[in-house]
This record gives structure tokens, C-alpha cells and sequence, in this order.
């Protein structure tokens, strides 16, 4: 498939996909508790409202308070370009350890401007993220660690060349995703180990630490988020056509969005149905993640 | 298949009567008289297997007619016998003292103990290994609502433990068949895999050796928990400890047998392939190891039962050593004095503790003054049991010493002994603190009770063995078929 | 489908359940979870017996599948409900942690596959199963947990001698599974039993028989 072809739907999609999935989360969450709901495209109006907005800092606030943001959105954009996570290959070749660096950077600058900004509240969502990111990061590496052992590379072009070709493989992909998935609801603090609609501080993970930005950066920070929730299920749709036989490029490409689809609506029904998950439980479902990950590293590293 | 169907009908009688009688005296007494008639009839039924030694055992429809089956079935009936005997005499006493059985309790103990004893019989003469499989879980089945009785949370308790372990060990028992049978599917001449271990005993060399010792080692694990092998034993304790007297004297005295003749039959199918030295390195030092646990765990008794309990894994041990080294003889021997002895013990050890109202040692004191005759029978009994001559444990442990040293096993002797002497030493001191010394308050109180005939029967049973036994009945013994 | 390429993944299927139970702390989940697996291995038992035209195997599946896969579960949640256990607490080694351990043992010992060839490839999960059964009843402590820890044993035995060359004879697994049967229901009485003498199921608070 030709780079720029590929470059040019990458590009609109990473403009327009982020913030309509979230749209489509807050549309069918909204339908499934028997109200409207916002209309679809409601994040890009918010958006736009907060780049109009003046921003507020901290007054201990450092420049890494201002950078973060920005880290956020460079790191995740880099990141969506080079993961295949429409179903297609992405415009760069992309690496398993460089993507797994880049989103754990991306959660560095976050923490940093968290502590920055000198609010406890700042403070507590940074030392409970990296704490859930200690499972959620393993996990994630090592279930694509077992398709990069699988196809004998880590270089995202070889590990989703092609469909399944045994049945063994189909097994192996299917188990990573449902590691994949689990590793991302809590790197995304979804349901349920984080609510995201909470506006209780002391039970935030991830909202705490962007509760100090204002204005243009609050904007760049949500839409860096909507980024990475659909760069993760992406990824995690991808794992799952693993596990179809080889389609054509535009098939792929549909069947990827109906799996984001699919997605947002498991991501709305889990935020309907479920609760949070006390703090202490937390590694006890993450386990689940990390054993399925590392069972399947086990079983391609030993089994080829 | 006559003999065996013969055994079926008086236990199924006692059951029905157990079910349909409410009077438990009359329940009792017929129950005592039904079980003295069984044993009758299996020595009629079974005697001319025991006699006919050599050639091949008669295998029909899955079950044994050899030597080893009838001995144990015969040994299983005279110990059921002398249990049901006292049981009357342990019954009556009951429905006088203050904890009075429920109503249907004792109608459950006689049902249970029936269905108990048939499982036994299957298990013993077994030759298909599912049916013995069958057999081995239903004597746990059928014992568990035996052991919990007294309805005490300690009887709870111990019947708890009891379950599980012996559930646990017996399915990691039935693994290890499964992987005997799948070692049978791949000999032709079996058409398709066999359980029988007539046929896996013939074919046993051409067997395929890794699943055969594998399987070797789950059963052993298996059957070894069942009959309270180190470190399996944990159950063994609690559990005759807290069931009433005569069914802690059937299970000493007939459910631990078979267990050890389950480990006899398969450890023949392995010598017919050529494993012995497995047998020897699995075998061996858990008997040992079994046999000086035992020993050193009745130095510091408190419990008159649980001391009894020890005492039967220590013989445990030492049937294990036997049945490793190879040694009929020896097995059968120890199983026989073993059986008597503490079929004996544990019947006397009911009636003291309802005599004296408790199961711990320091509280009975001075039967020598009080009750001169059952002191003297409770003294010989124990002397009896920690193999002493001339009762007849001594010539079976010698006999196992012998064999032991002749296979130049010397460390095995060495910890034999030892474990031997200090299991003695520790159970006469435990009988002189009960038997001598003055009278206390409240052995004062009693008066001389009549020893129980079944009880003196017996004693005098294992001092004939041990005077009788010249060598050529050893070697008579020697004879039994694996 | 030939036998053995439907046996292998549902067995890979059954030894993943029993190790998801691990990591369970939630009584009632366990419980379904080991219906959800009595069920799989009874439907596979009946399949096998309807490849090789047993019809016993078949009743036998059936058998499994009604009163080890449906009656057992029910059974043993009513006595849960009763007695009012939820959830395990205070295991001596976290879930987490028996997750990866076991996770990782049971991976590596499929993969050294130890008489190949003499032993139809389902062994390794049946003998998976098995030990996933002892390690979920070593490590609880509700006496309601044992007994599930129990038929999980039971269950990888199970499909071990249903999925040999020639199946065991039915009359056996027939005998097997009513005596197993017999004893969870023993076993749940006593449960009742233990909860009224000592206001809880905790096993390991029974320690007073020692020494």
C-alpha cells in the first residue's frame, strides 16, 4: 500500500476519530441511562470553546507545567502514526519497545505536571498512576511481546503482515487481546478501575492529574487522551483481526472501524453496568492481564 | 463368583434391620449375631482358596478368588465380628449415660457400618483396578458418617479432615490407574487397554515403563494417604481417635488393610515389570519414615485413643516395609497379629472411657487397684501391640527384620529397631501411669468390671500366633499369591 | 472434525478456566466457572462416546453434564447462600501472585511435554487441571472452596480417561462419578454442620485436634 495513501488516511482520522469516538462513548452511555444525550460531535465544539478560553497556572508552576501538554500531544501523535491501528500499515514503520516508551512518556509528562502544579489532589492521581501502570505497562508489552515472538520481529510491519495461519496463532491472538484490552481500560482509567465522570478528587486517577489545566491546555489534553483511547482499542482491534484470515486493505480498514465501534459501545456498557473497583482489588483483576500476558509470551517464546 | 456373592446377604440384612428396627438394644444384639454368623460363612465360602496356594488365582467377572483375598476377607469378618460383639456392651452403656443417642443415631451407625463392611469385601477382592477404585471411596464414603457419630465439633472436625484427604489422595490414586490403563492400551495382546491386574501382571514386561512407573507414583501417593503413609497420615489420628470404639477397631483393623493390600496388588504388577528397585526407593522410606514418625509422636500423648491411633500407623509403617521388600510372610503376619491386637485395644479402650467418663490419660489412674483384671488386660494388650514375645507381633517384626536384612537393607533395620524401642518404651509408660499408683477419685468409685469376652478372645489369639509359630506356618504364610 | 483436533483446544479451553478460577476470589464466580467446565468436559465425553458408538459414554456425558455440571453448582451455591460466605479472605498467598506462579508453571510444563507419544496430547491438561484443583483447595480456607477445589480434580481426570485411544470402560466413569457425587453431598452436609457449631467455614480455624 502506498505510504502516501496511507499517510493521508491516517492523518484524517487521527483529526476526526479521537473525538468522535468519545462522542459515540458519551452518545451511547446517554442512551443506555434512557437519556438524548450529547450530539456526536459535542468534543469538537468543546474543544473549540476551551482553545477561546484564557488559561489559570498555578503560581508554583514550572515550565514543565506548560510542556506537558504539548509532550502529550507530540508523543501520542508520533505514536498514531506509526502504530497500525486502522487495520492498514501506518505511514511509519512503528517498534513494539518504541511504542511502549513513547506512551509511557507521554504518562511521565502528565505525572511531572501533575506533582508541578502543587496540588495534593495533583499529587495522588500522579503516585496512583504509575502504580497501576507498574501491571497495566507489563502487561501491554508483554502480550505484544508474544506476537513480536510469534513472527520472529518487533517491528510492527512483520508482527500484523498477515491473518491467522494456524489455529495456534488465531489462540495466541486472541489471548493477547483480552490481555490488550484489560491493560488498556486501565491505562485509559475506564471502568472499572477508575470512573471517568467522577467528580469526587480523592477517587480520581487520571482526571486529578489534569485538574490543574486550564484553557488551550486543557483542550490539548483531551483531545491527547481521546488520542490514546483510540490508538489503544486500535491496537487491540488489530490483535483481533489477527485472528481472521488475510482481507483486503479497505476490509480491514471497515472491519477496524466497526471494532471501534464495538468498543466504544463495551467501553459505554462497562461505565453503565459496573462500579469502581476498590483501590486494594485493583492488582487482583490487573493479574488476570499481566498472567494472561505472560502465558502467552511463555507459550510463543517456547513454542515459536 | 459364588463366594463373593456369598458374603452380600447378611450385611444387606443388617441393613435392612437397621433401617427398620427402632429398638437399638434389639438392633444391636442381632446386628452381634448376624456378624458372628458371617464370619462363619466366609471361612466356609473362602477356606479352600486359602488352602489352594499355588497355580493361577481364579479371576471372574473383575474379582479375585486367591490366598490374599480370602485371608483378608476371612480377617475382615473376625474383626467386624468381635467389633459387633462389644458393640452391644458399648451400646447399652450409651443409652444409660447422659449422652444418650438420638433416635435414629444408632440405626445409622449399624446401617453405615454394613454398607461399610461390603465396601471392604469389594475392595479386598478386587481385580479390576476401577472397581477397587470404587470400592476405596465408598469405605471412605460409608466411614465418614461413622467417624462423626458423637456429633462433637472435634468429631467434626476430624471427619472434615478425614474426607478430604482421604478424597484427595484416593483421586490422585485414580490418576494413577488411568495412566495404568493407558499404558495398557499400548500392548496388542490387550485389545483395547485393560483394569485387570491379572492381565496387567502377565503383560506387565511389555508395557511401556514411564507411564507405568509414573502411574506407579500416584497410585502409591494415593492408596498410601488411605492407609496413613508419612506424610499423608494427618488424618489418621483425628479420625480414629473421635469415632466410637468399635468402629475405631474396624478401621484399624480392616480398613487399613486394605489400603496396604491395594499398594500389594499393584506393587505385584510392578515387579512383573521388572520395577522393584522403584518400588524399594518409593516405598521403603516412607514405611520407615512412617513407622519413626509413630514412634516418636507417642512419647507425648495425652489422649488414650489417639495413642492407639499412633500406635496402628506405626504398624502401618512397618506392613509397608514388608510389602516394599517383598515379603508376603511379613505382611500377612503383621496384618493378622496387627488386626486381633488392636481390634482388641481400641474395644477395651471404649469401654474405659465409659467407664471412667474421659479420654485423657492423666485422668485414669490406678485400674490396677480399682479393676485388677482389665488393668492385666490392658497391660498385656499393649505390651502385645509394641511387638513383644511371645504374642505374636514379635515373630512378624522379626520376620520383617529378616527379610530386611537379608536384602542387606541395614539402615532400614537400624531405624526399625530404634523406632521399635522407643514406640515400647513410650506405651509402657503410658500403661504404668495408667495402671499403677493409687486410687484416685475417681477410679475410687468403680467397681471390678468382668473383662469383655471378645476382648480375652482375642488377646489369647495373638499369644497362640506367637507361641504356634513355628516356621513352617511362616512359610505357609510365605505362600500367599501376590 | 476428527477427535483430536477438537480435544486439544477445548482441553487448552478447560485448563485455562480451572486457572482463571485461581485468581477468583468471589465464591459464586467459582462456582460458575467450574459449571461452565463440567459442562464443556461432560459434552466433550458425549461427543467422544457418540465418535466411537458407545452409548455409555454417551449416558455418561450426559450424567456429567446434568448432575456434576448444573445440580453440583446449584447445590453448592444454595449451601453458600445459607451459610453466607462470599468471598475468600485472608489466603496465606495472594491470587495475583498464585495467578503468575501457576500461570508460568503450567506453560512451562506444557512445554517440556514428557512422554510423547505414549500419552495422547490431552495429558498435559488434564494433568493441568488436576493440579490447578489442589492448588485452588490447598489454598482456601472456606470449607465450600475445598469441595470445588475437589471436582476440578475430579474433572481433569475425567476428560484424562475420556480422551485416551480407547476411552475407559463407562461403567467405571459411571462409578466414579456417583461416588464423587456422594461425597459433595456428604461434604456439603458437613459444611452446614460446621457452620452451625462454629459460626464460620473457615478450615483453618479447625485446630483443635493436634499433636
Amino acid at each position: 500500500m502506498n505510504s502516501l495513501i496511507s499517510l493521508a488516511v491516517y492523518a484524517v482520522n487521527i483529526v476526526f476519530a479521537p473525538l468522535l469516538l468519545i462522542g459515540a462513548i458519551r452518545k451511547m452511555k446517554a442512551i443506555l441511562q434512557g437519556r438524548q444525550g450529547p450530539p456526536l460531535w459535542q468534543s469538537f465544539l468543546d474543544i473549540t470553546k476551551l482553545l477561546h478560553k484564557g488559561e489559570t497556572v498555578s503560581a508554583t508552576a514550572y515550565w514543565s507545567f506548560n510542556a506537558a501538554p504539548v509532550i502529550n500531544i507530540s508523543v501520542l501523535t508520533a505514536v498514531a502514526l506509526m502504530t497500525p491501528w486502522l487495520g492498514i500499515r501506518s505511514p511509519i514503520a512503528g517498534d513494539l519497545f518504541l511504542f511502549g516508551y513513547l506512551l509511557v512518556l507521554a504518562k511521565f509528562a502528565t505525572s511531572l505536571s501533575a506533582l508541578d502544579s502543587g496540588s495534593s489532589f495533583g499529587a495522588i492521581g500522579a503516585s496512583r498512576e504509575t502504580a497501576i501502570s507498574l501491571f497495566s505497562e507489563t502487561a501491554m508489552i508483554a502480550a505484544l511481546a508474544a506476537i513480536a515472538l510469534h513472527s520472529h520481529s518487533s517491528s510492527f510491519s512483520v508482527m500484523f503482515a498477515s491473518g491467522h495461519r494456524s489455529l495456534y496463532a488465531a489462540a495466541l491472538s486472541g489471548l493477547v487481546a483480552t490481555a490488550l484490552w484489560m491493560a488498556s481500560m486501565a491505562d485509559l482509567s475506564r471502568m472499572p478501575f477508575d470512573d471517568p465522570t467522577t467528580h469526587l478528587e480523592l477517587t480520581m486517577i487520571h482526571e486529578a492529574q489534569v485538574l490543574e489545566n486550564s484553557g488551550r491546555n486543557l483542550a490539548i489534553v483531551e483531545f491527547a487522551t481521546a488520542l490514546r483511547t483510540v490508538v489503544l482499542i486500535g491496537i487491540t482491534a488489530r490483535v483481533i483481526l489477527l485472528m481472521l484470515p488475510p482481507l483486503s486493505h479497505i476490509v480491514q480498514y471497515l472491519v477496524t472501524i466497526v471494532l471501534l465501534a464495538l468498543g466504544a459501545a463495551t467501553i459505554a456498557v462497562c461505565e453503565t453496568t459496573l462500579v469502581r473497583l476498590r483501590w486494594r482489588r485493583l492488582p487482583n483483576l490487573l493479574s488476570f492481564a499481566v498472567s494472561a500476558a505472560m502465558v502467552a509470551c511463555l507459550v510463543a517464546a517456547l513454542r515459536g | 463368583m459364588i463366594p463373593f456373592i456369598g458374603l452380600f446377604p447378611i450385611p444387606l440384612i443388617i441393613a435392612l434391620c437397621a433401617l427398620l428396627i427402632n429398638r437399638q438394644l434389639v438392633l444391636a444384639r442381632i446386628t452381634a449375631v448376624l456378624s458372628c454368623l458371617q464370619t462363619a460363612v466366609s471361612i466356609w465360602l473362602w477356606l479352600p482358596f486359602l488352602r489352594a496356594s499355588t497355580g493361577h488365582p481364579i479371576v471372574h467377572h473383575g474379582f479375585r478368588f486367591d490366598c490374599t483375598s480370602a485371608f483378608f476377607v476371612i480377617l475382615t469378618s473376625v474383626v467386624t465380628a468381635a467389633a459387633m460383639s462389644q458393640a452391644v456392651s458399648y451400646f447399652a452403656k450409651e443409652l444409660e449415660s447422659e449422652h444418650k443417642p438420638g433416635g435414629r443415631q444408632v440405626g445409622q451407625f449399624y446401617f453405615f457400618t454394613a454398607m461399610f463392611l461390603l465396601s471392604m469385601y469389594v475392595v479386598v477382592t478386587a481385580d479390576n483396578l476401577g472397581f477397587l477404585w470404587i470400592g476405596m471411596e465408598a469405605t471412605t464414603l460409608f466411614s465418614a458418617p461413622l467417624v462423626y457419630y458423637h456429633r462433637t465439633s472435634t468429631s467434626l472436625e476430624a471427619t472434615w479432615k478425614y474426607l478430604i484427604v482421604c478424597s484427595v489422595g484416593i483421586a490422585l490414586g485414580f490418576f494413577g490407574t488411568a495412566l495404568f490403563y493407558a499404558a495398557s492400551e499400548h500392548d496388542v495382546a490387550l485389545r483395547g487397554g485393560s483394569l485387570s491386574i491379572e492381565k496387567l501382571s502377565e503383560h506387565a514386561a511389555h508395557l511401556p515403563i514411564g507411564l507405568l512407573r509414573l502411574g506407579y507414583v500416584f497410585i502409591l501417593l494415593g492408596y498410601g494417604a488411605k492407609a496413613g503413609l508419612f506424610p499423608i497420615h494427618s488424618w489418621l489420628p483425628d479420625a480414629h481417635s473421635e469415632a466410637p470404639a468399635p468402629t475405631s477397631a474396624m478401621m484399624s483393623g480392616a480398613l487399613l488393610n486394605c489400603a496396604l493390600v491395594a499398594l500389594w496388588r499393584v506393587g505385584g504388577i510392578m515387579e512383573m515389570a521388572g520395577q522393584r528397585p522403584l518400588v524399594l526407593i518409593t516405598l521403603l522410606p516412607l514405611g520407615v519414615l512412617t513407622v519413626v514418625t509413630a514412634a516418636l509422636f507417642l512419647i507425648k500423648q495425652h489422649d488414650l485413643k489417639r495413642m492407639l491411633a499412633y500406635s496402628s500407623m506405626e504398624n502401618v509403617g512397618l506392613m509397608a516395609v514388608a510389602i516394599a521388600l517383598g515379603s508376603p510372610a511379613g505382611f500377612a503376619l503383621q496384618a493378622l497379629n496387627h488386626s486381633l491386637v488392636k481390634a482388641a485395644l481400641f474395644l477395651l479402650a471404649g469401654s474405659i472411657l465409659q467407664q471412667y467418663g474421659t479420654k485423657k490419660l492423666d485422668d485414669i489412674k490406678g485400674m490396677l487397684a480399682a479393676q485388677p483384671a482389665q488393668a492385666l488386660l490392658l497391660f498385656a494388650l499393649l505390651v502385645a501391640v509394641a511387638g513383644t514375645p511371645p504374642f505374636g507381633g514379635f515373630l512378624s517384626e522379626w520376620q520383617i527384620l529378616t527379610v530386611a536384612a537379608d536384602q542387606r537393607q541395614i539402615s532400614t533395620v537400624i531405624a526399625i529397631v530404634a523406632a521399635l524401642a522407643i514406640a515400647f518404651i513410650a506405651l509402657s509408660i503410658h500403661a504404668a501411669a495408667m495402671i499403677l499408683g493409687p486410687l484416685d477419685k475417681v477410679s475410687k468409685t468403680l467397681t471390678a468390671v468382668r473383662p469383655s469376652a471378645t476382648v480375652t478372645l482375642l488377646l489369647a489369639a495373638s499369644l497362640v500366633l506367637g507361641i504356634m509359630l513355628t516356621p513352617a506356618v511362616v512359610a505357609a504364610a510365605g505362600e500367599l499369591t501376590r | 472434525m476428527s477427535i483430536s483436533l477438537t480435544t486439544e483446544p477445548v482441553s487448552a479451553l478447560l485448563a485455562i478456566l480451572a486457572l482463571w478460577m485461581i485468581g477468583v476470589t468471589q465464591y459464586h464466580t467459582t462456582v460458575v466457572l467450574f459449571g461452565i467446565q463440567t459442562t464443556i468436559v461432560g459434552a466433550l465425553a458425549a461427543w467422544i462416546g457418540w465418535e466411537h458408538k458407545e452409548p455409555m459414554l454417551i449416558g455418561v456425558g450426559a450424567a456429567v453434564i446434568l448432575l456434576k455440571g448444573i445440580g453440583a453448582p446449584l447445590y453448592l451455591s444454595y449451601a453458600a447462600r445459607k451459610i453466607g460466605c462470599r468471598r475468600e479472605r485472608g489466603l496465606a498467598i495472594a491470587p495475583p501472585i498464585q495467578l503468575f506462579v501457576a500461570g508460568a508453571a503450567i506453560a512451562l510444563l506444557a512445554l517440556s511435554h514428557p512422554f510423547r507419544g505414549e500419552l495422547p496430547t490431552t495429558a498435559m491438561p488434564s494433568i493441568d487441571i488436576l493440579f490447578l484443583g489442589m492448588l485452588f483447595m490447598v489454598t482456601r480456607r472456606l470449607a465450600v472452596s475445598q469441595i470445588i477445589g475437589f471436582l476440578v480434580l475430579e474433572n481433569g481426570i475425567f476428560l484424562f480417561t475420556v480422551t485416551l485411544t480407547h476411552p475407559m470402560p463407562a461403567l467405571i466413569d459411571m462409578g466414579v462419578l456417583m461416588d464423587v457425587l456422594a461425597g459433595t453431598m456428604l461434604a456439603g452436609m458437613l459444611a452446614f454442620r460446621i457452620n452451625n457449631a462454629f459460626e464460620h467455614i473457615d478450615v483453618a480455624q479447625l485446630t483443635e485436634l493436634h499433636g
